[in-house]
């Protein structure tokens, strides 16, 4: 986070994050988790030799495309300085209408169910937020329980399923199917990132949020519309929701109102765990990214090592504390703007 | 009166569910029922009491549910071990204030922020608990844990008690002490409040372990009513604390607490659910009806406090706005 | 605790290299699997912080190791998508016979899929089948079990003497559409004996929540003579806040779980509960590995229902009488 932009407005500079001094704080900010990762995989194969096997990898990468794609709208929520804790109910209830749309109409109206329903869902949330005037936390805190519970309320009768017969749909395929050896799941991740970056670095939309997370009050004397920031935010993350819930359900092919219990916190872990301040401000998508192989690979190795998954949970909960102590530390000890930013004006 | 009413707007909404209630069953009203819906209520109210602190300073704790399991085992696991009650209880909370104060310890002294450290610790401590028992029961039978859920000191179910003198000192401290005002300052503005000379961390470690206690409390409790310890016991508590305490009006972003709300908002929650039980009705209705009830409670909070304050100084005119998109 | 699982998983070990020169006869009498290659068996189970399945696990390695081959375990930790990955990455990692007792047995068909693709055959251990063209399924009679419980509990009634032909059924989550079998077992059988289930309410198959719905059917109903949980933490749990109200969970509100975990046995000693049915999770186990034998050498399978390719494990019912000659 630089400093300028707290006592003064924010500037073209911090507003993209980008800055021409570098400093091993703002690499590590950056590219901290990516090294991260690329260590962890550097050592894999000694612990874990079945991990190079082109299937496993393949696995890797599949099953952690539906937490990446939604960590991408997530990554905007938390750079504006919001969180979404609604994904688990968003997904849950997209997962079960889109089965309900694909076995009433096939792929397209599966793939249009899973669009809208997502959408709807944002849209929800940014009209609880903007104009019932709801703090965004309590507000997705209190659409969870609604999105769960319709979708709890729609398979009442036994969860919504993508039936055998059907193992052949070009739907069903969206899940398994590999092109060129990468499969389909994690090219259409590749592909949100992308946009997600684009939005973020290269459109004026995108540069606001930054600009309004690292200051609501500043961004609004420059003429930034809250209301547009919190539309365009909540939207998104349901948008990537629709889309993950598209490769989740063509994996699973199974859902209900329980499905995924839990997710909003594994989204919002992987998002800070890549870099992104959850003061807002600062968002990274590189980080994201490389977050989400980073605890999918963690927990293959030990999944892999026999390790019980009580113990999965004690190690993964301590990689994410040694990870955000390092980020804690550096800014707490080694920012010299942490005088002028206690004297930063809170809104 | 009016006062009141605004100051817990909770009030109005308790009491009109309470009458559909009393009209729509006719066991709502009855004495065992009262009490039933009381007792869930103040075991409920406990460990919001304590978050309160937390989200008055503008932070919560993830950990708390992670908590109860741990306290629960530690407590039977004691007890099965043949050590005496008192022991086996002070070892249950010593468990909630050491989680507590790793928590703290972290958030103040590492500088992790306080959604991930939590996250974390609420991650680890289950794991403990469930390496801990290696997925069994940890099963007691002691009339003197039942005490804290079945005892009646001069008539009055034990966890009222508990949760009516909790309240109480929890509204002393937050109103009338030192300790309650640097909590809501801290909550307000947490740079204006270490400038201004308080000892900012310490007073975080504190509510933490605070929160730690009222976790182990809330675990022995449950333990008490199923006489039993396990990894699987607490799960999603912690949203249930933290729901308690934002449905009582206890801003999010810090710097306001309202104990009694807490209560009005365990009541609340307590109330919804027996009514729905009590109408047979499938869970899939109670989720729903406690999260509309969340934006509901939080939407007229949030229109009441605009009509008041009218324009805010420092919002841009809807001119300037418009110009910039 | 740890070091006793890495001895015993050892041990295994050990006795699988030494069952290795038997077992190269019997295999040469089957057809299908070659001689020189040893048969490696995948277990994908629901969770192991689950005493049931860490029975289910024991009986399944037990059998394995029995018959000289090798196993592999893969703990689903209640999460379908874990499930998927992880019972995928078994067939990839090239094993001969999948047995598997879903988390969701809905999302059992990508896992199939794939199996069919191999030439793999699944065996289902438990929970459900999903509707997939699974190879056979060891099921608990999950209904008939049901109806043993509301056998018992109306002996049980009439033994204490109520007047009240008033019943409560404390059931697991919406989704767990296999274990709502045995509330529908309970209620088909109690209603036939001219009870009336009151109250049928979910416990989400915690604890904690069977506790709170026992209180708050006590409050509607006061007059309850009887309640069936879904699975044994909430039926103990639901007898508990029958104790706490000041009755007895034997003689006033007869109480019967389901599931024989060791908390029922020992509440069943205590006169805390008054019974569970048993399914017995390492048998179930045992049955799997020969089912598995049968596929894999493509011999017919005995179902016991024959449409659903299920072959049911017993049920037995426990109460004061019998408990001590259970686990």
């Amino acid at each position: 986070m630089s400093t300028q932009t707290m006592t003064e407005k924010p500037s073209e500079k911090a507003v993209t994050g980008r800055s021409s001094k570098v400093s091993l704080g703002r690499l590590w900010d950056t590219w901290g988790v990516t090294a991260l990762l690329v260590l962890l995989l550097l050592c894999t194969p000694a612990i874990a030799p079945g991990f190079l096997e082109i299937e496993n990898l393949q696995s890797v990468l599949r099953e952690s495309a539906y937490v990446g794609i939604v960590a991408v709208g997530m990554t905007f929520a938390i750079a504006s300085g919001a969180f979404d804790l609604s994904v688990g109910g968003q997904l849950a209830l997209t997962s079960v209408v889109t089965l309900m749309a694909f076995n009433g109409g096939g792929t397209a109206a599966a793939v249009a169910a899973a669009i809208t329903t997502g959408l709807l869902c944002g849209l929800v949330n940014a009209g609880l937020i903007t104009r019932l005037r709801v703090p965004p936390f309590v507000a997705t805190l209190g659409s969870l329980f609604v999105f769960r519970g319709i979708a709890y309320l729609l398979t009442q009768d036994g969860p919504q399923t993508l039936p055998y017969e059907h193992v052949d749909s070009p739907f069903a395929k969206i899940g398994s199917l590999n092109v060129a050896g990468l499969p389909v799941p994690f090219l259409i991740m590749v592909a949100v990132f992308a946009a997600g970056w684009v939005l973020m670095r290269r459109t004026a939309i995108g540069r606001r949020t930054l600009a309004y997370g690292s200051s609501p009050s500043a961004a609004r004397f420059c003429g930034i519309s809250d209301t547009r920031i919190r539309l365009f935010v909540f939207v998104l993350v349901g948008l990537t929701v629709g889309i993950a819930a598209l490769t989740y359900i063509t994996r699973v092919w199974t859902a209900d109102g329980s499905a995924q219990d839990g997710f909003e916190l594994k989204v919002i872990a992987a998002v800070v765990l890549g870099g992104t301040a959850l003061k807002g401000g600062k968002g990274t998508l590189i980080g994201t990214f490389s977050a989400v192989f980073l605890v999918s690979v963690l927990n293959e190795v030990l999944v892999s090592q026999g390790v019980e998954s009580a113990y999965q949970r004690i190690v993964l909960g301590c990689v994410l504390i040694v990870a955000l102590t390092i980020d804690g530390l550096r800014t707490r000890f080694a920012s010299p703007g942490s005088f002028r930013r206690a004297l930063r004006p809170t809104s | 009166m009016t006062n009141t009413i605004k100051k817990v707007p909770l009030l109005v909404p308790l009491v009109l569910v309470m009458a559909i209630l009393a009209v729509s069953t006719d066991t709502f009203l009855s004495t065992g029922n009262l009490e039933n819906v009381l007792v869930a209520a103040a075991i409920l109210a406990i460990p919001g009491i304590a978050m309160t602190f937390c989200l008055a300073m503008g932070e919560f704790d993830l950990s708390i549910g992670s908590t109860v399991s741990l306290a629960g085992v530690a407590c039977c696991s004691a007890l099965i071990a043949g050590q005496p009650l008192a022991f086996s209880l002070v070892v249950a909370l010593g468990v909630g204030a050491l989680i507590g104060l790793a928590n703290g310890v972290v958030i103040t002294k590492l500088g992790v922020t306080p959604f991930i450290a939590t996250l974390a610790t609420m991650v680890i401590v289950r794991g403990a608990s469930l390496a801990y028992t290696d997925g069994h029961d940890q099963i007691v039978s002691s009339p003197g844990l039942k005490y804290l859920v079945a005892g009646r000191p001069l008539g009055v179910p034990m966890p009222i008690v508990l949760a009516v003198v909790l309240a109480a000192l929890g509204w002393w401290t937050i109103n009338r002490t030192r300790f309650g005002r640097w909590v809501c300052a801290i909550g307000s503005n947490r740079e204006a409040a270490r400038m201004s000379g308080l000892p900012v961390d310490r007073i975080r470690i504190a509510v933490y372990v605070l929160v730690g206690l009222s976790g182990g409390l809330w675990g022995l409790l449950i333990s008490s009513q199923l006489q039993k310890g396990n990894g699987q016991l607490g799960l999603g508590f912690e949203l249930d604390a933290i729901t308690v305490v934002v449905l009582g009006g206890t801003a999010l972003l810090g710097g306001r607490a309202s104990i009694v709300g807490t209560v009005l908002g365990a009541l609340m929650i307590e109330t919804i659910r027996n009514g729905l039980n009590l109408l047979n009705t499938p869970p899939a209705y109670q989720r729903i009806s406690v999260g509309l009830l969340l934006i509901a409670a939080l939407a007229l909070l949030a229109l009441r406090r605009r009509e008041k304050r009218g324009t805010k100084p420092n919002r841009v005119p809807a001119r300037v706005q418009e110009s910039a998109a | 605790m740890r070091t006793k699982k890495i001895v015993s998983v050892a041990l295994l070990g050990i006795l699988a290299l030494a069952g290795c020169s038997d077992s190269s006869e019997t295999a040469t009498t089957g057809s299908a699997p070659p001689a020189d290659k040893k048969i490696t068996v995948g277990f994908s189970v629901y969770d192991m912080q689950y005493e049931f399945f860490q029975k289910m696990a024991k009986g399944t390695q037990d059998a394995v190791a029995a018959k000289g081959w090798e196993i592999k375990l893969h703990d689903e930790k209640s999460d379908e998508n874990e499930m998927v990955t992880g019972a995928s990455a078994l067939i990839d990692q090239g094993v001969d016979l999948l047995i598997i007792s879903p988390f969701k047995p809905t999302a059992l068909g990508p896992i199939i899929a794939k199996a069919k693709a191999k030439n793999v055959p699944v065996i289902v251990n438990d929970i459900g089948g999903g509707g997939t063209p699974y190879d056979a399924i060891v099921i608990s009679d999950n209904a008939g079990g049901g109806k043993l419980a509301a056998e018992f509990m109306d002996k049980q009634i009439q033994a204490n003497g109520a007047d009240s032909k008033n019943v409560a059924s404390i059931t697991c989550e919406p989704s767990a559409t296999y274990a709502a079998r045995r509330n529908a077992g309970f209620k088909e059988e109690i209603e036939a004996r001219g009870y009336k289930v009151v109250a049928e309410l979910s416990g989400n198959s915690k604890a904690e929540e069977g506790y709170k719905v026992m209180k708050d059917i006590l409050s509607a109903n006061p007059d309850v003579a009887g309640v069936f949980s879904c699975n044994d933490p909430m039926g103990v749990a639901a007898a508990n806040a029958i104790k706490d109200a000041g009755k007895s969970p034997v003689t006033d509100i007869v109480s019967v779980g389901f599931n024989a975990d060791p908390e029922a046995l020992t509440a069943i000693k205590a006169d805390l509960l008054a019974a569970t049915v048993a399914q017995d999770p390492a048998a179930m186990g045992a049955l799997t590995v020969t089912l598995g034998e049968q596929a894999l050498n493509k011999q017919p399978i005995q179902f016991s229902n024959a449409a659903e390719r299920e072959v049911f494990n017993p049920v037995t019912l426990v109460d004061k009488t019998n408990v001590d000659s259970i686990g």
